[in-house]
């Protein structure tokens, strides 16, 4: 009670109080905490790179030194031979070199590097080797795969390691682009309904030029342009998609300004309202009786070039449907209270209203819908690389590595360390949701 | 009477709202036929490609290029791609509205690239036709025989060039096949390709780039893929070929179709493609008998022995009228096809939702019933770790351990029957003996997660009801805790996990695609992934339509059970 009558006391501070109450949420939020941190130092954490060498007289950095410059080479004079040899640290191989010391880091392999000593499934248990400079050696702890090679030679624990930074980023890339879609289009739903957008009808007329025009100068003719941005590179590719997207609306815009702009009379001065909330949730019909799987397998079957964002871009655009859903319901319960109807006697623009008022009340149930959805954005990506479709095949994913397992039914370690991770992952996300869903609901308060 | 009235009075409060939701059903629907054409026609790769190489008349030699590109052009005209893919088509001023001709998918795709690019079709158009007569030139001006070994090498390289200009999808591009053809004419000869070079000049010089920003709308008239995808030939003159008939050793053929006359009966007969055996399929007494519908054709045989014509209605009926068109990779019924993956999901779905309504509705009952006490709190813990399980890990396990020689073969790895021993004659009650250890493994990766989810739906809904105050008056008039739960709690609890049953169906349908690829089971996911991988246009179609179509009417009958169990729930508004 004494919180309650203190005057620093806010919603935020409440449900911060009501979501620590809740155990398993709390430490799925610390288990989240520390995906993310692996996902972040996941270079210093399993890399072949060591962090620390001293070779020939000189110290090496090699797992900073090769962080943003793959090439960095560097010369030493090998004090027993007396020749200089230069080192090129992505083709030296460190555990063969006579060092004077070194400080590997924890798991000292990178997730694609072929360890052509161990390949052919070397499980956690069985004989490990390594050559040193003195030849084959049984491998001490550090330099063990503790969690089993595949086939390939490479390490799973440096795969799951580097595999979180993927997971991660998937869900929570492609929960931003729902959320995003899913916001606005539901608070519009929601907001302006069925009747409350009245244009008149040139104006209606005009906004509908306007959607067909930037369509057609942002996306259809520069459809080329933008295929093969993305084939240049990740960034340049979605600047062109940026810009696409900015003739879209600028198109649209421009075009109702002139419908708002031009007196019209008669027919076409005659105010309609304009049917968001219809459009809006004909689409999600649509798009939800699509079987969501197949259909991100097909737009990622047509995208000729596999990569990640194109991944997150595509799941993200199928599945912002429930956060609409959410949001809408909310925007109709909200634009009936009494605030909004302040502000609008107020004479505040509508997008105020919508975004300074309203929205900030309704984010309540996209918080808990992003939650669950990372998790099952995470789901739909390691499906799809278990099935070898989206991700490029030389990305080590947790997926991916679940599906070598599956080709070879003596190496237990490709599947049980891989699915372990997407569980944890996923139950991490759904408690964290159902916590929050508990905590921002003041009807479940405890 | 009474009954009656109820009904009349259930139909007056659902009926308008379910006929309202069927009216935009039907919209819903083409809505995502459209959607799925749209997807698939733009796939990258080329079906057409892929059945004349899957021939094996693929010509990779340049002097078969002309083969090649009829036996094309015939697949497509026999896959009903040549047509224009919709009534009208967006595009600018500078295109060509009758580029869906070309028989190949690159070059029609370059050809707009380049056309695009220049701004006027018809500078394009003139480039292209400039192409077809330089090989012919070089072929007459330098026969093989009077060049040596590196003129030789030359021409192949030049010939080579020159095809190749037809792909070609920029200026830039041009720019260099040009200069290295010129070279290669010099150290021929000093040989000069007058028309294409003039060609290319006037593309080069006379473009208009402003064309391409006026948008443009190819109105192509109801003789279009999606218009006999969904209608068939309604409104279309009937597609009927008239094809000749060879006749020698009594075997008589056309097309794809054969037949053999023995003891005064002709036979219609096919080889089969792997062991060459023939299969006799149908007989009759004379040839003009013979009508018979196959492969989506209506052959009609008219005439005498000896004199014959064969109708061939090479007409569709369209999915209005339940005709899904044939597979381009077997050339089998959609439609066939479909059903037998739908039945196969059907019966696996259907066993997986009555096993976890089984577990799930008493677990339910139970964890809600002694809310806060051991059972709730250990089988809400199970529950959401198998809720979070993803279904491809629990399934890869289930085959490590008991499909696995190592440790436990109880079941089998994959499929649904044993090819070996299952005979198509068996009685139902074999085939179930037979089939059901196939069954086992995927019925547990199906239900597990629908089980957890279901579990937890019940015992909310539990939890609600049971702290309503007419639950507390029950009680209160002393009846058991048994008859309490059994009678009041649990009709109204059931509500929402009723609902739910409908909604489980259709996204079963579609999505398990994983379970079935991992399980090697051939029904609609499974069947659905492989048409996507395989560019089978019209399987992609049906998988999508149908599957949408089951969503949409799954949604309508949730609402009508939501109706059906709690009266007080009104629909139309």
């Amino acid at each position: 009670m004494s919180k309650i009558e203190n005057k620093e006391f806010t919603f935020k501070i409440y449900a911060w109080e009501q979501f620590k109450a809740n155990k398993p949420g709390l430490w799925s939020f610390y288990t989240l905490v520390f995906l993310v941190f692996i996902a972040l130092f996941s270079p210093f954490i399993a890399n072949q790179q060591p962090l620390y060498v001293e070779y020939g007289g000189k110290s090496f950095y090699p797992a900073f030194q090769t962080l943003f410059d793959e090439s960095y080479s560097d010369t030493i004079v090998n004090p027993e031979t007396g020749l200089k040899e230069e080192l090129i640290f992505t083709h030296t191989d460190w555990r063969r070199l006579k060092k004077e010391s070194v400080i590997w880091t924890l798991i000292p392999y990178s997730p694609e590097q072929f360890d052509k000593y161990n390949t052919d499934f070397v499980g956690p248990n069985d004989d490990q080797e390594y050559r040193s400079h003195e030849g084959m050696k049984e491998s001490p702890w550090i330099l063990r795969h503790h969690l089993g090679t595949d086939g390939l030679g490479r390490d799973v624990a440096s795969g799951l390691i580097h595999g979180t930074k993927i997971s991660l980023s998937v869900g929570i890339l492609s929960m931003g682009i729902a959320a995003i879609l899913g916001v606005f289009f539901g608070a519009m739903a929601g907001y302006y309904g069925d009747t409350k957008f009245e244009v008149t009808r040139l104006r209606k007329y005009m906004i509908f030029i306007g959607l067909f025009l930037g369509f057609f100068y942002g996306f259809f003719i520069r459809s080329g342009d933008i295929g093969e941005s993305f084939s240049d590179g990740i960034l340049d590719g979605f600047l062109s998609f940026v810009l696409g997207l900015i003739f879209l609306f600028g198109f649209t815009f421009f075009f109702s300004l002139i419908g708002k702009v031009i007196p019209a009379k008669g027919f076409l001065g005659r105010s309609t309202p304009m049917k968001i909330d219809s459009y809006v949730s004909r689409t999600i019909e649509v798009l939800n009786s699509l079987p969501t799987l197949l259909l991100i397998i097909t737009v990622a079957a047509i995208m000729e070039e596999r990569s990640l964002v194109m991944l997150m871009v595509i799941i993200g655009a199928t599945s912002w449907t429930g956060i609409a859903r959410f949001t809408r319901a909310e925007f109709l319960k909200l634009r009936e209270l009494e605030f909004v109807q302040a502000a609008k006697v107020l004479g505040y623009s509508d997008r105020r209203i919508i975004f300074k008022h309203a929205l900030p009340n309704g984010l309540a149930p996209v918080f808990v819908s992003v939650a669950f959805g990372v998790a099952s954005a995470i789901l739909a990506e390691s499906s799809l690389s278990f099935l070898g479709i989206g991700v490029p095949e030389d990305i080590v994913t947790w997926g991916s590595l679940l599906s070598l397992g599956k080709e070879e039914f003596d190496a237990w370690w490709l599947v049980i360390f891989p699915g372990a991770a997407i569980f944890i992952t996923i139950t991490v996300y759904n408690l964290i949701g159902d916590a929050l869903r508990d905590a921002l609901d003041p009807k479940h308060k405890k | 009477m009474i009954e009656l009235e109820k009904i009349v009075r259930f139909v007056k409060r659902v009926g308008p709202y379910v006929f309202k939701r069927l009216l935009i059903f039907i919209p819903t629907l083409i809505i995502i036929s459209l959607l799925s054409f749209l997807i698939s026609t733009n796939a990258p790769g080329d079906p057409v490609a892929k059945i004349v190489t899957a021939m094996g008349q693929d010509g990779t030699a340049s002097q078969n290029s002309d083969a090649n590109e009829r036996t094309k052009q015939l697949v497509r005209k026999k896959l009903g791609l040549d047509k224009p893919i919709f009534y009208f088509s967006l595009g600018t001023a500078a295109d060509c509205d009758t580029l869906y001709r070309l028989p190949d998918k690159n070059i029609r795709e370059s050809a707009e690239k380049l056309t695009r690019e220049v701004g006027d079709w018809d500078l394009v158009s003139e480039f292209y036709n400039s192409l077809k007569t330089p090989v012919k030139q070089i072929e007459i001006s330098f026969p093989d025989s009077v060049l040596n070994q590196s003129q030789l090498n030359f021409k192949s390289q030049l010939i080579f060039y020159l095809n190749s200009l037809k792909e070609v999808a920029s200026v830039k591009e041009l720019d260099i096949k040009t200069k290295s053809i010129k070279e290669l004419c010099d150290s021929l000869g000093g040989f000069e390709l007058v028309q294409m070079e003039e060609a290319i000049n006037t593309l080069k010089t006379n473009g208009n780039s402003w064309k391409k920003y006026i948008p443009s709308l190819n109105w192509y008239g109801i003789d279009n893929q999606y218009h006999l995808w969904l209608l068939g030939d309604i409104g279309l003159d009937k597609n009927i070929d008239t094809l000749s008939v060879t006749m020698n050793n009594q075997v008589l053929s056309f097309d794809e179709f054969n037949f053999v006359k023995r003891d005064n009966l002709w036979y219609r007969f096919n080889t089969n493609p792997i062991t060459n055996d023939t299969i006799f399929e149908e007989s009759f007494h004379s040839l003009s008998q013979i009508e018979f519908y196959n492969n989506g054709r209506w052959i009609e045989v008219e005439g005498s022995d000896s004199e014959l014509t064969a109708y061939i209605d090479r007409g569709r009926k369209g999915v209005v009228r339940g005709d899904f068109g044939l597979s381009f990779e077997d050339g089998m019924y959609v439609r066939d096809k479909i059903w037998n993956s739908i039945s196969v999901s059907f019966w696996l779905i259907l066993c997986s939702v009555i096993l976890s309504y089984l577990v799930s509705v008493p677990v339910g009952i139970l964890a809600a019933s002694k809310k806060g006490g051991r059972f709730d709190r250990w089988s809400s813990v199970v529950l959401y770790s198998l809720y979070s399980l993803p279904s491809f890990f629990v399934a890869t396990i289930l085959l490590y351990t008991f499909a696995n020689p190592d440790f436990f073969a109880w079941f089998p790895e994959s499929g649904i029957y044993d090819p070996e021993t299952f005979d198509e004659n068996w009685s139902a009650w074999e085939k179930i003996k037979h089939q059901a250890p196939f069954f086992v493994l995927p019925l547990i990766a199906y239900t597990y997660s629908s089980f957890a989810f279901l579990s937890r739906i019940m015992r909310a809904g539990v939890i609600d009801v049971i702290e309503k105050d007419y639950v507390r008056t029950a009680r209160a008039k002393g009846l058991s805790e048994k008859r309490v739960l059994l009678k009041h709690v649990l009709r109204n609890s059931a509500i929402p996990i009723i609902t739910v049953f409908a909604n489980i169906f259709p996204a079963a349908v579609g999505g398990s695609v994983i379970l079935e690829s991992i399980f090697d089971i051939p029904g609609m996911g499974k069947v659905g992934y492989e048409a996507i991988l395989n560019l089978d246009y019209p399987m992609i179609l049906a998988v999508f339509t149908i599957s949408g179509g089951l969503t949409v009417f799954g949604y309508i009958v949730a609402d009508i059970l939501y109706a059906v169990v709690d009266p007080r729930i009104s629909l139309s508004k």
